[in-house]
This record gives structure tokens, sequence and C-alpha cells, in this order.
């Protein structure tokens, strides 16, 4: 059965406001909720430290940043599940690149935006890297079912 | 020393977020760590050693995730953290792109014609208007090119090109699906266009009647989305290949002998080529080609069909496909296998310091031992005439077929002694060093390699081979046959 990731009322629309206004430049941030859920309580909008051209095909969240975003959810005394990212006018599919540098275990949302706004939006699941410890086989990753603006 | 673990990372180091380490560099900090959690180990490391991609490792604001960096002394007041790159990029590009797509429009007709695609969810409108804005080339139309090319125009690929320089001959059919029995000694890419103009009218078919060469691959691929290698020689794969990878066009390889068949995809997105998997061809004489080693008949439908699906998934862009795989099918004990090709570093044209950058400067037919079989030893031979003549005139002299006995079944050569290439030199001592010997096989490749053979055993009476093999003597009459006519 596929896992089904839960979104808190509001934090879903803010998630999308924020990529709707970093298009055409890719947008990211985190997901914080409860360890061992599979709900997300709050958005954390992050700074895409790509800049140019590279930040409409990708980004980056620095260690700086992180350790930031990681101090406050501790804060908060929440956890940190994942991360979330746009595709700018790209459907919403795991890239290559996104699989190299998922971590196993958090879950990844990403959505695809064009000018007008966000349209779909998937989620994704890193699996432990196997034996041959190869990145790029799209195998990698297990799609979730993504459920937003929940009470 | 204190490690900082990122709370991504904590499931895998027993929820802490800071580890007590003992180790005074990166490397014995990263042993540690896999020591006390061997959890760990396949979330650090990958296959080679270093880090997964997804692991950075600072010390302070410093990136030390490389493995040049790991043995640099620490000091004792370093914060060490071990933290996760959050990263990525958008997907690549399509193989067809959207404004392309965009071009195509699909009438009532063509949504009949291909309301089976349409059906499916991973296909639909857009994939199907990418099939049909579509440009491919297919190299070959024999055994292999036969269900590609027809697959390929029964799916509506809107242009389809074909190069092949033969006609079609009566063995052939035992194969070609494409070509039909009054095809015969017609040029194989006329035939291929009727085929194709009988499935679908619209497609536009191109054709090259030509044989491909250093001069003109790539003014016939340029400009192609994809193209698809169904030849049956070294020089043609390696040539293909290597115009493929300087022109960055995707390549779908298949190829055939007896009853196995392999499919793989190469010059993908940068990805491993054919020389990364086969560095060289073969040494000469060591596989028979597919036209002397034969083949069963259904196996190049099953390969060809393997590599236009694996072609139709590439310009749709869905599904999982052979990139950087090779699919290996044995169609007699039904077996099948997937192996991994790796990009290799030293690749001459698709590797980090790469030498040949035009085929213009590359000689394949010393690259694929084309020349030494002719030019570099020189071996006498007779025509299938002059060795008639000679039979005829009863000159004194021994014939030797090499060939293999399931071969001789086929048509035995009369007054012929028997002796398989694997036995040559040990049974020099049968043959009569003060008479001519004439070494014959299929094709009159295997006999100069026989030839050969003797040679470096040291025999040293005169021999001489039989230019175009049992195949060439075919047509020749000799005088006791004729004589009912």
């Amino acid at each position: 059965m596929e896992d089904v990731v839960w979104f808190d009322n509001d934090e879903y629309e803010l998630m999308r406001e924020h990529l709707s206004r970093a298009y055409p430049c890719e947008g990211c941030g985190a997901l914080l909720g409860y360890k061992d859920t599979r709900r997300i309580n709050m958005v954390r909008p992050a700074r895409n430290t790509l800049s140019g051209i590279s930040a409409a095909e990708g980004y980056r969240i620095d260690a700086g940043q992180l350790r930031q975003i990681e101090n406050e959810a501790e804060t908060a005394g929440m956890d940190l599940l994942g991360f979330y990212h746009s595709h700018p006018d790209k459907p919403a599919i795991c890239s290559d690149e996104d699989i190299k540098h998922a971590v196993p275990g958090l879950i990844y949302v990403i959505v695809s935006v064009d000018e007008k706004g966000c349209t779909e939006t998937a989620g994704y699941i890193r699996m432990l890297p196997d034996k041959s410890g190869q990145d790029t086989c799209t195998k990698a990753v297990r799609p979730v079912i993504i459920i937003g603006g929940q009470k | 020393m204190k490690v900082y673990i990122s709370a991504t990372l904590r499931g895998f180091f027993g929820r802490n977020s800071f580890v007590e380490v003992s180790g005074d560099d990166i490397k014995s900090i990263l042993n540690f760590l896999t020591d006390e959690y061997p959890d760990s180990k396949k979330v650090i490391f990958n296959a080679d050693g270093g880090l997964n991609s997804f692991i950075r490792l600072y010390v302070g604001d410093e990136d030390r995730s490389e493995p040049d960096q790991w043995y640099r002394k620490l000091k004792p007041d370093d914060e060490v953290l071990l933290l996760p790159s959050i990263a990525g990029g958008a997907p690549s590009d399509n193989l067809i792109p959207d404004e392309r797509r965009k071009e195509v429009g699909l009438d009532d007709q063509e949504v009949e014609r291909f309301g089976k695609h349409l059906l499916l969810r991973e296909i639909g409108v857009k994939g199907q208007k990418r099939i049909k804005a579509s440009r491919v080339v297919v190299m070959g139309a024999g055994a292999l090119g036969s269900p590609v090319i027809q697959y390929l125009a029964a799916a509506g690929v809107g242009t389809i090109k074909v190069v092949d320089d033969n006609d079609v001959s009566l063995e052939d059919l035992q194969s070609q699906v494409i070509h039909s029995a009054r095809d015969v000694k017609r040029p194989r890419v006329a035939s291929a266009r009727d085929t194709v103009r009988n499935t679908n009218r619209n497609i536009n078919f191109e054709s090259e009647n030509e044989r491909i060469n250093a001069d003109n691959i790539v003014s016939m691929i340029d400009g192609y989305d994809l193209v698809i290698d169904c030849t049956g020689d070294h020089r043609s794969r390696y040539l293909i290949n290597d115009a493929c990878a300087l022109l960055g066009i995707p390549l779908v390889f298949g190829a055939i002998y007896q009853y196995e068949g392999r499919v793989g995809i190469f010059n993908l997105n940068g990805g491993p080529c054919l020389r990364c998997l086969f560095p060289e061809p073969p040494e000469p004489g060591l596989v028979p080609t597919c036209a002397e080693g034969g083949t069963i008949s259904p196996l190049p439908g099953i390969i060809g069909s393997i590599a236009a699906n694996e072609a139709l998934k590439l310009i749709i862009g869905i599904g999982e496909h052979l990139d950087g795989r090779l699919l290996t099918i044995d169609s007699l004990y039904l077996g099948s296998r997937i192996v991994k090709v790796k990009k290799d570093r030293k690749c001459p044209i698709c590797g980090a310091d790469p030498s040949i950058f035009r085929v213009e400067d590359f000689d394949y037919e010393e690259f694929c031992h084309l020349k030494t079989a002719e030019d570099e030893i020189p071996v006498e031979g007779f025509t299938p005439e002059e060795l008639a003549r000679r039979i005829e005139d009863k000159d004194p002299m021994t014939i030797i077929d090499v060939r293999e006995p399931h071969e001789r079944s086929i048509m035995r050569f009369p007054d012929a002694i028997v002796i398989p290439i694997g036995q040559l030199a040990r049974r020099k001592d049968e043959l009569d060093p003060d008479k001519d010997t004439v070494f014959v096989c299929r094709e009159g490749k295997r006999s100069i390699l026989a030839i050969n053979t003797l040679r470096e055993a040291g025999y040293n009476g005169p021999m001489y081979n039989l230019k175009g093999g049992i195949e060439a003597m075919k047509d020749i009459m000799f005088s006791h046959e004729g004589a009912w006519l």
C-alpha cells in the first residue's frame, strides 16, 4: 500500500503560495512535523542558494540554513520530516539529481509550477541505497500520496 | 571530539544529535561512526568507498566531503558536522521538446488509428503527438530492421529514415519479414518504403541506398532525434556509435547471433556508449559474422521488437529503459539478464579526456581488423572460375574444407578433405607440401584464417584460398554436370 502524507490546513497552501512566488526559479523549503508520523504540521520556506539560470533548473539549501531550520524545529518541539521544492515548467517527477541528493526515509514533495501557479503535486520517499550503491536507478524512490488542506 | 548529526540523519545514529567520537581526522571519525552504528554504513558510503551524494561532511564552514580531504588532521576544538546535501534539479528535457509536440495535431482518422495508444494513461494524446513529431533513423533494413521499421511505422513515428545499401536476396526472406518474395533483387530500402506506405501513407519515409562510411554518416543522422542500430558488423556499429556520441544523439543498439540477442541504449544524456562496453571489436575470425553464424528466424523479431519498444518509450518519455544497461536474451534456453554498463572515464569518445573528435579522423577499417585480412598478410587465392578450371583439368592438388559438420551437410564440396579449423595445426601432416593445397569455407574468410594458422604452425607447402568461398562457387557449373543439357 502506498504511504499517504497529510498536510495541515493552510500549510499546504502556504507551500504552494511560496512556490508560485518563486517562479520562474525553483523554490524550496523544509517540512516539519512529529517523528514517525506522515503529517506535515509546519512548512518552513527556505532560500534557494543557487542563483541565475541554475536557480531555474535546480535548488540548494546550504548548510547554515539547514542548521538554522533544525534548531527552529527543535525549539518548536518538532522534527524535520522532509523537504519540498518546485519544478518550474517541468512535471512533478523526481529527476536523477533529486534522487541523488535525497536522504533515505525523508519525504520529498515536488510541485510543478507554471506562470499561472502551481499545478500537480507529487511526493516521494527515497529507499536505502542497495548493495551496488547505485543512486540513479528510478526504483530508488517510492511514490507517496499527498493530501493537502486537512484539519 | 563531538560530531553534530543532522536531524535528518539521526535515525541512523540512535537519534543522537551529538556523537562523541575518538579520532583526529575525517577518515577515523567515519570509521568510528560506522563501527558504532553499523546501519549507518550504507547510508554514508557509496559502492566506491566515497560518501553518498546526499551526505556532506563539514568542519566548521568548510566542506570536507571529498576523500582527499579525509586525512587532514583536525584540531580538538574543530566542530565536525554530518549533514545531508539538500539539493536537486529539474527533470531532464524530453527527447521531443514540448514546442515540437505542440506543433503537431491529430486528425479524426489518427485518433481512431492510434486509439489503443490514447487509451494508455502514460501515452495519451501528448505521447502520441510526441511520436508523430519524432524523427528516427534506422540503420539497416535487414533482419533486425524489419520489425523495428514496421513497428515504428505502425506506432505512427512521423519521420522514418532507413539506411541500407543491399538488395533483397532469397536468403533474406528467412528472417527479414519486411520484404516479400517479389522484392528479391530490389533494393532493401525500396521494399521497406513500400511496406511502410502500405501501413500508413502519412509517414514521411526517407531512405539512403548507400553504404555508410566516415564521410557520410554525420550528414545522414544529424538533426534526427534517435538512431536505432540494426546493422550486423562491427565497423558499422562503432561508426554509428561514434557519430551519435559526437552529435549527442541517443542510440538504441540491437544485435543478434544464432539464438542470442542483445539490446541496449547508448549516448543518452551523456550516458555510456558502445565503446564504454566494448572498447575494441573482437579479434578477426574469433566470432563469425551474423551472415556466417546464422540465426533462428524469429530471434530478430524478438530483439527488434524490444528495440522498437525502447525507442518508443524514449520518444514518449515514459517508463524505465535500458540506458546504461544491456539486455541479453537467450532464445534457445529462454534465459535473459540485464547487465549494467558503466561509463568509462578513459573512453576515447565520451570519456573525460576524449581523443576522437571527428569520425573522419578515425580509421574504422583498421580498428575492426578489416585491413589485415587483405593487405598485411597476403594470401594467394583462386577465383571460383580458376578453381573450377583446375578441377576440370585434374591438376594435382589437395582441397581442404574447414567448415563445421552442420555447414557441410547443406552442401558438400566433392573430393575435399574435411579438417575443421580447430584441428588444422594438429593434423598438418595429412597435407602434402609438394602439392598445392586449396582451403575452402562458406565465405572465404575462415579459409584465410586457416592458412595463417598453418603458417604459424610452420607448414611450408603452397597454400591457396577459395575467394568468396563455397557461396561464390555455387553458380559454377562443371562440364559433367551440364552434360544432360
